[in-house]
């Protein structure tokens, strides 16, 4: 089974590691799920920067202040997607993240208004978020229904449900000390920090899913939930696993935009939580289950943001995004299927 | 015929008395059902004789209404799965051994993951005993490297992936239910093959088929079950393709 251009020189009979091997480098790139999505990213990058080099002055992508721009803004859906798509390759969906978003930093900072140490205010903030993915994960599971429509309930009683523990509130103050502004919204070198942490998290979330037990089980749940019960895998628990990682994910981002803004807010972020399924969509994970890398969902934000940026530097109206996210998620679905099958 | 050259005659492992009934409907009626060491049996019979009833008890998915189980004469506990794979069990399945979105690597170790202190994978580790395993029990042409997709693998080759996993495990009795139903002639004869060897490698196997004539091929021994009985336990040099087909034609 050895091949003619096998380097090997040694003679005697082949041994295993002879005769199997690390697929081919290419093939690895060919059967990634992010294959598709870093084309098109690449494609994307490159178009901007040639846009750029011809028409300097008015397509001003090059300009620092718009690359520092975008590494800003990536991460917003970016993080969020982290766990909106460790959850989609466990097989289920979770809608509400958008109401996380902005309820569980509003709960921070709130309490943290009230006279709460920084410290316990932010554990209030993960403890709600794993609350309501714990929930999440128990009602869907528990009694069998999708999680499409768990999560959507989800959204609706966990977006109207700020206003009752504050008093109407809509907005609330938050002042954090500048060391947590600093290491959360400032710049290391040139780059700023959200896309650090974003890259940090990103790294957390390959870590969680490709090289730990528990994320083997995420893709195996996913992928055949049947499969994995008879491997021995506990597939509640998984699920249930990854459903709390989402809404912490969610969190995590909703407090970033809180340090930033120096404000919670309650009033709905709209779309927030189907941007992010978009991004995993685009970065090549199967809304089906069981596919999907980490790889893909930082470079299906990066699509997204550069397709926003684009638009704003061509001085288009801002719906087309919309427009084009949508015709994106569509595109990337077919991508997907069409690469799949060619090879 | 294995059983003759063993000198304890203790069955591997036995079922006695086993009985099941679903509501008024007996699925199975004080069976007896025995895996001799380093055999191939089939187990034989008609739609609904309850041979599937029998391999989910045997597996531990269903639990009988009565009877025991010993191994090696020492009574078991095979009530769920995890209890039947301590007793050294394993089952195949025909469609849904493997998770066919993950390579073969990540799928000979799902559930049985060897992990570092903070539960983070061996990596080196798994692809070398992967590659180990794939080597001493496959040997299948096309299988190349461990990071292949199941889905990309044609269905005899993901079978074998599915018996080189389970007899990796340490498993000594293997229940393979229909496991050539899909696939392709060459690809049948190959884990026919891969059966054969088992057995002489002391792994048993219990070969649930409907095709009398790969039974016939590779079996030591024929369990014939009718109406969720036993008829018939007879080896291979008593009996005939056509006694066989009587058998199961008239009951």
């Amino acid at each position: 089974m050895t091949s003619e251009n096998d380097l090997a020189l040694a003679a005697g009979p082949p041994s295993a590691a002879d005769r199997y091997r690390r697929a081919s480098r290419w093939a690895r790139v060919r059967m990634h799920p992010a294959g598709p999505v870093g084309i098109m990213f690449s494609g994307l990058l490159l178009g901007c920067i040639v846009m750029a080099l011809l028409f300097p002055s008015d397509f001003v992508f090059l300009a620092s202040a718009n690359l520092k721009l975008i590494l800003r803004t990536v991460p917003n859906y970016g993080m969020i997607a982290l766990g909106v798509g460790i959850l989609l390759v466990a097989g289920e969906y979770d809608l509400s993240v958008g109401a996380v978003y902005v309820v569980t930093p509003f709960a921070m900072a709130t309490a943290y208004t009230q006279g709460w140490p920084l410290p316990l205010a932010i554990a209030l903030a993960f403890a709600i978020a794993a609350g309501i993915g714990l929930l999440n994960g128990l009602i869907t599971l528990g009694f069998g229904i999708p999680s499409f429509i768990t999560t959507l309930g989800m959204l609706f009683i966990v977006r109207t449900s700020a206003p009752f523990i504050v008093g109407y509130a809509r907005s609330v103050n938050f002042t954090s000390p500048p060391w947590l502004k600093d290491t959360l919204t400032g710049s290391l070198g040139p780059v700023p920090m959200p896309f650090v942490w974003f890259l940090v998290l990103a790294l957390v979330a390959y870590a969680f899913l490709n090289r730990h037990r528990t994320g083997n089980h995420v893709f195996a749940v996913g992928g055949d939930p049947k499969a994995a019960r008879f491997a021995g895998i506990n597939v509640f628990r998984t699920k249930l696993v990854a459903f709390m990682l989402c809404s912490v994910f969610a969190t995590i981002a909703g407090i970033f935009s809180v340090v930033r803004l120096n404000t919670a807010m309650t009033n709905p972020q709209l779309f927030i939580e189907l941007f992010a399924i978009a991004i995993c969509v685009i970065g090549g994970l199967s809304l089906s289950g069981g596919r999907g890398s980490v790889a893909g969902i930082v470079l299906g934000a990066c699509v997204l943001q550069l397709v926003q940026d684009v638009i704003i530097l061509s001085r288009l109206p801002g719906f087309y995004l919309d427009m084009f996210v949508g015709i994106m998620i569509v595109l990337g679905v077919v991508i997907n299927q069409v690469v799949r099958r060619k090879f | 015929m294995a059983n003759a050259t063993d000198p304890a005659s203790v069955p591997l492992f036995e079922a006695r008395n086993i009985s099941k009934s679903y509501g008024h409907v007996n699925a199975l009626m004080d069976v007896n059902f025995e895996v001799r060491q380093k055999e191939v049996v089939g187990l034989l019979g008609d739609n609904g004789a309850g041979k599937s009833t029998l391999i989910k008890i045997l597996s531990g998915v269903v639990n009988p209404d009565t009877g025991e189980f010993r191994r090696k004469g020492e009574k078991v506990d095979i009530g769920s799965r995890r209890r039947s794979e301590a007793a050294g069990i394993q089952t195949i399945y025909q469609d849904i051994a493997l998770v066919r979105s993950m390579s073969i690597m990540r799928n000979i170790y799902a559930g049985r993951e060897p992990t570092g202190p903070l539960g983070f994978l061996k990596m080196r580790e798994m692809r070398t005993t992967s590659m180990q395993i794939l080597e001493n029990y496959v040997r299948i042409a096309g299988i190349t490297s461990p990071d292949l997709m199941v889905e990309d693998l044609s269905g005899g080759q993901a079978q074998a992936v599915a018996i080189a996993r389970a007899v990796h495990f340490k498993r000594d009795i293997l229940l393979l239910d229909e496991p050539t139903s899909a696939l392709s002639v060459r690809e049948t004869e190959k884990v026919l093959a891969i059966m054969r060897e088992l057995a002489e490698g002391g792994v048993s196997c219990v070969f649930v088929t409907h095709n009398l004539y790969h039974a016939f091929r590779v079996c030591d021994r024929f369990v014939v079950m009718a109406h969720g009985r036993t008829v018939k336990s007879v080896v291979k040099a008593d009996t005939s393709l056509n006694e066989l087909t009587d058998l199961i034609m008239t009951h």
